[in-house]
């Protein structure tokens, strides 16, 4: 019987190639997108998901009333919490330490290395690679590197037992190797490069400091809902006896809380996404399967149509006694081959389009990776091919073969709707899909030219990597600097836009009984005149470095001391606590009492997202104590001529004079701000690309089903012409279908668009108004191609020989 | 009416050049029943055609109304078609999605005819084709009588001046076969000029004048003592 089918299938394919290829290749589309999409989806879902002691390894987090999360904890309460809550198993805590220079055969290696507690490989149990995890850490001389970084430094050797030189915090060290874990196939959001023990330091033993990230292992079997009031408990009257205020006081002043989220939801579900972190791979997920859906539909709407042809085939078959069952088999068969085909050539597809998908989404997906999704990937298309084989099947089993073999077939009015309502369907989601496609293009193009509020054009700025050198004849450096050809001015800040003005810390800032958190900044005198940020009020600083006069200084009502200060801060933070004339206003933060003497203009800093934070500006602090309040970056703005030669001018300058022994690293402002929605720009190119292929297969299947209902009228289109029909009369009553149908599409997609659209538009502080013209523009482009298409096909019709189609149906 | 003189077609495939019409003279006057007979292949369905101006002609010359017809555009064509003949088929060639009403209607939309007024000129051929009660019908809930009434009541609902019958009772059983050709009698007694395609001399024998064809030539042409009377 199968043999049966077979030669049925291929001599069918042979004179009628058209509906199997055009099926085919839509349905290679549909999957390779899909399998692509699932590739990338499957990665994001693994992280972590390896992890054996998963269930029982929990984050601290600290949760705002005003929306704010923090994932880092002051390190003394991690300590605590080990010795007081029986529940915990162990805990361990890392922070980033800085960068090691590696000298390793004259080639200059920097890498940022973590500091840990001994017990990290009992919460991140990564295999060794060389080494094993016991007997690490026992010192700060020794480091654990990941596999990739280890290949970096030592190649194909193993390094264990080998020291390398090294340069840390402009120390030279000599490192001892104890060991290289693998990274590749255990996916996780905590895979540093380089290992070392945390170093004891006394901003450790402040409950006010959350400075490190840490991890609670529980006992099997704790109830983690009651432990989280309990450790909120634990750390609210540690605390307060620190600060030694009473407890009153210090729930008065409570706005907020110690909670803890699971290691397994820390990469998509963090309480720091704000339930926003997945919606990349939802947005992907529900993009990939329409396409399914939509190739699917093509799929079936072909076989409805191409099955016609075959309904003499069936009639015959069922007269000859074969069952129902056999001939919806049999089309499940054919569809099974097409569909097996297509998911061979989708996998040769996946394997080339790959470079290219991972490079636009920043991601190394490979197709062997362990935790792919693959039986959820072929379950999905599995169950899909088979709605789509089952359809044409029962539709062409239900044929009544006496009309068949009479020649009374082919109009049937429930195929017809059903095909309708399917194109209905495609057009109306390809129609959304192009809409949105040109709204998140007109938010980027806003994102991209909207005045910021700073200058960000020919802004170059360079991380200080060492710094207690660098500081010393910042001044100086910065004049020279001034003078190179090419250079207009020369800056300093701890915090500049984009990408790094998330770092650094934030503070209350308190005027009286009022306390708002800011965002605190170090910057020299000539920050905002280089930043281009403009001041509304009062003076900028007249100096770079705040020269702490220790004699000067004022009791606060506690009776603690507070140094005096003169600060800078922007609108915002003005607007927040409504002062009228904020020149000369006092309010306290830190151990500073800071008088405002003058106000800047909000610029954006921190990407579109969000909206102005409150920000204070203040002078560097003098002195050599640690890195705080110390310049990281300096900013240098350049004017146009010959940026090339500028910026090699300032390389030799910087590697000669300033960072000698340091390799010069460098980032444009403007493309470094540009990487604040990155994440935005690859979801406008996914959009975009995925609404022209899911375009493409909706009208291939156009093309197809219009060629096959011009094909069935042309015996009217003959009757017709006989009595007289113009040509412009015959080509509407052809076409008019079908501009109807996707003007229905149309008319569904529009609202749906629009809403859509504002959704995602109202995650943006700083939006567009969504406007009109892709509302326009997506329907004309969509009618014209339609029109297009079938016109193609109604006026071969014209073309038909009136006398042959008269005679014979 | 019709005047041809030395017409002539030529059907060729890849392999065979058929010639269906050779050297063809004939006249139509205004008001005849025509009936062409003639075996299968003998080129009468293709004289139909051409002189329906559905099919093209290779040589000689047709006058339609004292118009010569030859070389004439498809849009021209459409438009004498539309406004002067009629067709009835073998086959009946019904529009399957349309009703009876909206198949008889088509010839008046496309000669732009007020909706009123077509309305009345359908209703009028419906009634006396006796198809009134159908009107509501599709071409597939109708017995082929019945079919071959609607598709004669479509030919003269826009009473053309020549209706052209392609084996009209081809499809038919006796009894609806003559009434199909009464009612063309009819229709001729009437004024309008028949011309009839068939190979039963029965139907033929409706008919005021016989030419018979063979392999595309004329070999007769008589006229016919009418045999059987309308009553």
């Amino acid at each position: 019987m199968i043999n049966s089918w077979l030669k049925i299938f291929l001599r069918n394919l042979k004179k009628r190639p058209l509906y199997p290829l055009i099926n085919t290749l839509g349905l290679t589309l549909g999957i390779t997108c899909f399998i692509l999409v699932i590739l990338f989806v499957s990665k994001e879902l693994s992280y972590e998901k390896w992890n054996p002691n998963l269930a029982h390894i929990y984050r601290p987090i600290r949760l705002f009333d005003n929306g704010e999360v923090w994932t880092t904890s002051p390190g003394i309460m991690v300590k605590t919490a080990k010795e007081q809550l029986p529940e915990l198993e162990d805990a361990m805590m890392m922070n980033w330490m800085g960068s090691i220079l590696f000298n390793s055969d004259g080639k200059k290696l920097m890498k940022g290395a973590m500091g840990t507690t001994p017990n990290f490989f009992d919460f991140y149990p990564y295999p060794f690679k060389y080494g094993t995890k016991e007997n690490l850490f026992k010192n700060e001389n020794e480091l654990v590197l990941s596999d990739t970084f280890a290949y970096e430094l030592f190649g194909d050797t193993n390094p264990v037992g080998k020291t390398i030189e090294a340069l840390f915090r402009n120390q030279p060290i000599t490192y001892l190797i104890t060991g290289v874990y693998k990274t590749k196939g255990y996916p996780s959001e905590t895979q540093p490069a380089i290992l070392k023990l945390i170093k004891k330091t006394d901003n450790m033993d402040h409950w006010g400091n959350f400075n490190y990230t840490a991890l609670f292992k529980f006992h099997p079997g704790t109830d983690i809902g009651s432990f989280i009031s309990k450790f909120d408990k634990f750390y609210d009257e540690n605390t307060y006896k620190s600060w030694g205020i009473s407890w009153e006081e210090y729930l008065k002043g409570k706005e907020e809380r110690m909670s803890i989220e699971n290691l397994g939801d820390i990469h998509l579900f963090s309480k720091v996404h704000k339930g926003k972190g997945a919606n990349t791979i939802f947005i992907l997920s529900l993009l990939a399967f329409l396409i399914l859906v939509i190739s699917s539909i093509n799929f079936i709407n072909l076989s409805i149509s191409g099955s016609t042809q075959r309904a003499k085939e069936v009639a015959v078959r069922k007269t000859l006694g074969t069952s129902k069952t056999k001939i919806v088999l049999q089309f499940i068969f054919e569809v099974t081959l097409q569909c097996l085909f297509a998911i061979v050539i989708s996998l040769a597809l996946v394997e080339i389009l790959l470079p290219l998908f991972n490079s636009l989404m920043n991601s190394e997906l490979e197709i062997l990776d362990p935790y792919n999704k693959w039986l959820w990937a072929l379950g999905i298309i599995g169950l899909l091919v088979f709605i789509a084989g089952i359809f044409p099947g029962i539709y062409l089993s239900n044929f009544n073969p006496v009309k068949v073999l009479k020649g009374n077939f082919g109009r049937s009015k429930s195929g017809n709707t059903l095909k309708k309502t399917m194109i209905i369907f495609q057009f109306c989601i390809s129609a959304i899909f192009l809409i949105s496609a040109f709204i998140i293009k007109s938010q980027l193009d806003y994102m991209n030219n909207k005045d910021l509020g700073f200058q960000k054009d020919q802004m170059l700025f360079v991380p200080i990597q060492n710094g207690g050198e660098t500081w010393k004849k910042m001044e100086t450096f910065k004049q020279e600097l001034t003078k190179l050809k090419g250079v207009e001015k020369v800056a300093t800040t701890t915090r500049p836009p984009g990408t790094y003005a998330g770092n650094g810390s934030n503070s209350n800032v308190d005027y009286r009984e009022i306390s708002y958190q800011s965002d605190m900044h170090f910057i020299d005198a000539d920050y905002f005149p280089t930043m281009g940020i403009k001041l509304s009020e009062g003076k900028n600083f007249i100096q770079d470095w705040m020269q702490t006069d220790r004699s000067k200084f004022t009791m606060d009502s506690d009776g603690d001391t507070l140094l005096l200060n003169e600060i800078i801060v922007n609108k915002k933070l003005v607007d927040k606590f409504g002062f009228e004339n904020p020149i000369g206003t006092e309010v306290s933060y830190w151990g500073y009492k800071g008088t405002i003497i003058g106000v800047v203009d909000n610029y954006i800093s921190k990407g579109f997202d969000e909206g102005a934070y409150p920000a204070l500006y203040m002078n560097y602090l003098k002195g050599d104590d640690g890195d705080w309040g110390k310049p990281s970056f300096v900013m240098i703005k350049l004017n146009n001529q010959d940026v090339k030669t500028t910026l090699n001018e300032i390389e030799k300058f910087w590697t000669t004079r300033i960072e000698p022994r340091f390799p010069f690293k460098y980032e444009f402002l403007d493309q470094n701000f540009a990487e604040l929605f990155s994440q935005h720009e690859r979801l406008e190119k996914l959009v975009t690309g995925l609404s022209i292929l899911m375009i493409f297969i909706s009208l291939l299947g156009l093309f197809a089903i219009a060629s096959h209902t011009v094909q069935l009228r042309y015996k009217e289109v003959a009757i017709k012409k006989t009595l007289g029909a113009s040509e412009k009369e015959l080509v509407f009553g052809l076409i008019k279908d079908f501009i109807l149908i996707t003007i229905i599409a149309l008319i569904i997609a529009l609202p749906i668009s629009f809403y859509l659209s504002n959704r995602w538009l109202q995650d943006f502080a700083y939006r567009i108004d969504i406007p009109i013209a892709p509302f326009l523009i997506a329907p004309i482009v969509m009618l014209t191609l339609t029109i297009a298409i079938i016109l193609v096909q109604a006026v071969k019709a014209l073309k038909l020989d009136l006398v042959s189609h008269l005679k014979y149906e | 009416m019709i005047h041809l003189k030395n017409l002539s077609k030529t059907y060729s495939t890849e392999e065979v050049e058929t010639t269906a019409l050779n050297d063809i003279s004939l006249e139509v006057k205004e008001g005849e029943f025509l009936a062409i007979m003639g075996p299968s292949g003998c080129g009468k369905s293709t004289l139909l055609n051409i002189i329906g101006l559905l099919d093209s002609f290779d040589s000689g010359s047709y006058a339609f109304l004292e118009k010569e017809m030859f070389g004439l555009k498809e849009r021209d064509r459409a438009l004498f078609r539309k406004q002067n003949i009629g067709f009835v088929f073998q086959n009946f060639n019904l529009i399957d999605e349309l009703s009876v009403y909206e198949n008889i209607e088509l010839p008046l939309v496309y000669n732009k005819i007020g909706k009123a007024d077509r309305k009345v000129r359908v209703e009028e051929a419906m009634e006396r084709l006796n198809i009134s009660h159908r009107s509501k019908h599709y071409p597939q809930q109708l017995s082929g009588g019945q079919q071959q009434r609607v598709a004669v009541a479509r030919a003269l609902v826009n009473k053309p001046r020549l209706i052209l019958a392609d084996e009209p009772t081809g499809n038919l059983d006796s009894k609806n076969g003559n009434e199909v050709l009464e009612l063309m009698t009819e229709l001729n007694s009437q004024g309008a000029t028949i011309i009839m395609v068939t190979h039963s001399s029965y139907d033929a024998g409706f008919s005021s004048k016989i030419v018979t064809l063979r392999d595309g030539i004329v070999v007769g042409e008589k006229v016919n003592q009418r045999q059987i009377e309308i009553i």
